[in-house]
């Protein structure tokens, strides 16, 4: 008997060789312990973790910084604002689509500012002109405009101060155009009746 | 070759019953189609265009004071309504819209629950007033006026609920003087 099998020393022995490479396969073969990757993940060098904590403290300061400027700009605004109503002056529109103006009298004027949201009030008695009127005028609809006329209208008692500016400027446009859309229906409903009525009184037998 | 025709066509009449199922059913909601006069503006020298759906009407309601007696009135003439449309189109010479334009709105006017309220029409200046109710359950539920002459073509279209009583008492309200509606031409009674 060789001493293949036990040594490989002596004469080689196919029949083993045969079951060596068979099952030299499934032999040992030594290699470094390897950890879970979830494991790992935790574990790897986090070089970069810190950026999004970084970028989040940033950005809170930002907006902090920002809504600071703009509360500080909205102090100023009604500052202004209340500095000059103090004084006898009229204020001159900034933003022309975005500020209504109410005249009080020949040097007095009421005003919105859009960017502030600040509004004045001198008191109740305010004669206003319905921007509607110029909508009117514009479109073909005939409104003689005489702002004698016109019925005071206390706006400062009706302005939602939980609006924002665009929101505010989006409901008074449409305000003025549903007293114009009412004031059109109105006109044509009597302007049929009127016209029905004086074709009864003409032919008292037609009924239209 | 065949069959395509036929699909063809079974489509472009699932698409006519489809079209016709939507006016229908906005007819019945009160809300008349005007996009068909739309075309009426570019020749039109003034236009007066208003389109006010439900959202609008409750933003404008906001700024509508309760202590004042008028705005207090709109307040409770639009609450309820669902939309009001206004489109106004005052021509510089005659015969700028065809009697089409009056049927695209007049036709949908037909439909079940609508009803002719008034009509009149004057041969001496040729203006058209029609008036038309939508009544549903014995109430107005909806409001047409439709007003034609020679140079201008109007059509009103409230959604919703109205009383036509406290609509008729707006005019001249709210610090605007009353419409002058009285034409150039004022017509004789004798000819109307």
């Amino acid at each position: 008997m060789s001493d293949y099998l036990w040594d490989k020393s002596g004469e080689v022995d196919s029949e083993i060789e045969q079951l060596e490479e068979l099952l030299g396969t499934l032999s040992h073969r030594p290699r470094a312990a390897a950890l879970p990757d979830s494991l790992l993940s935790q574990l790897r060098p986090r070089a970069f973790a810190h950026w999004s904590e970084l970028a989040a403290a940033a950005v809170l300061i930002l907006m902090g910084f920002t809504g600071l400027w703009i509360s500080l700009q909205r102090l100023d605004a009604r500052a202004e604002i209340s500095a000059l109503a103090s004084q006898d002056v009229s204020i001159a529109p900034v933003e022309p689509g975005n500020i209504s103006r109410t005249t009080l009298g020949a040097a007095h004027e009421v005003k919105h500012h859009s960017r502030s949201n600040a509004e004045l009030s001198y008191g109740r008695n305010i004669r206003r002109r319905p921007p509607f009127y110029e909508a009117a005028n514009r479109n073909g609809i005939h409104t003689p405009v005489q702002t004698s006329n016109t019925r005071p209208v206390n706006e400062a008692a009706s302005v939602q101060p939980q609006m924002s500016a665009e929101e505010l400027a989006e409901a008074r446009r449409a305000r003025d155009e549903l007293i114009l859309a009412l004031q059109v229906a109105s006109a044509k409903l009597n302007h049929a009746q009127r016209r029905a009525q004086s074709l009864n009184s003409t032919n008292p037998g037609l009924n239209p | 070759m065949k069959f395509l025709e036929d699909s063809t066509m079974k489509l472009f009449g699932l698409a006519l019953l489809l079209a016709l199922a939507c006016a229908t059913a906005s007819a019945q909601s009160g809300r008349i189609e005007t996009s068909g006069i739309d075309h009426l503006a570019s020749r039109a020298s003034e236009t007066v265009d208003i389109n006010m759906d439900e959202r609008l009407l409750q933003m404008s309601a906001r700024l509508l004071s309760n202590q004042d007696q008028d705005e207090a009135r709109i307040r409770e003439l639009i609450s309820g309504l669902k939309g009001i449309y206004v489109k106004s189109f005052t021509f510089d010479n005659e015969n700028e819209y065809a009697e089409a334009d009056v049927e695209a709105i007049r036709s949908q006017l037909r439909a079940p629950g609508w009803s002719r309220f008034l009509g009149i029409h004057s041969r001496h200046d040729g203006e058209n007033v029609e008036v038309y109710v939508l009544m549903e359950n014995n109430q107005i539920a909806g409001l047409a006026i439709l007003d034609f002459a020679p140079k201008e073509f109007t059509f009103v279209n409230i959604v919703g609920p109205i009383d036509l009583e406290r609509l008729s008492r707006i005019e001249g309200q709210f610090g605007v003087p009353d419409f002058d509606l009285v034409r150039e031409s004022t017509p004789t009674r004798r000819n109307e």
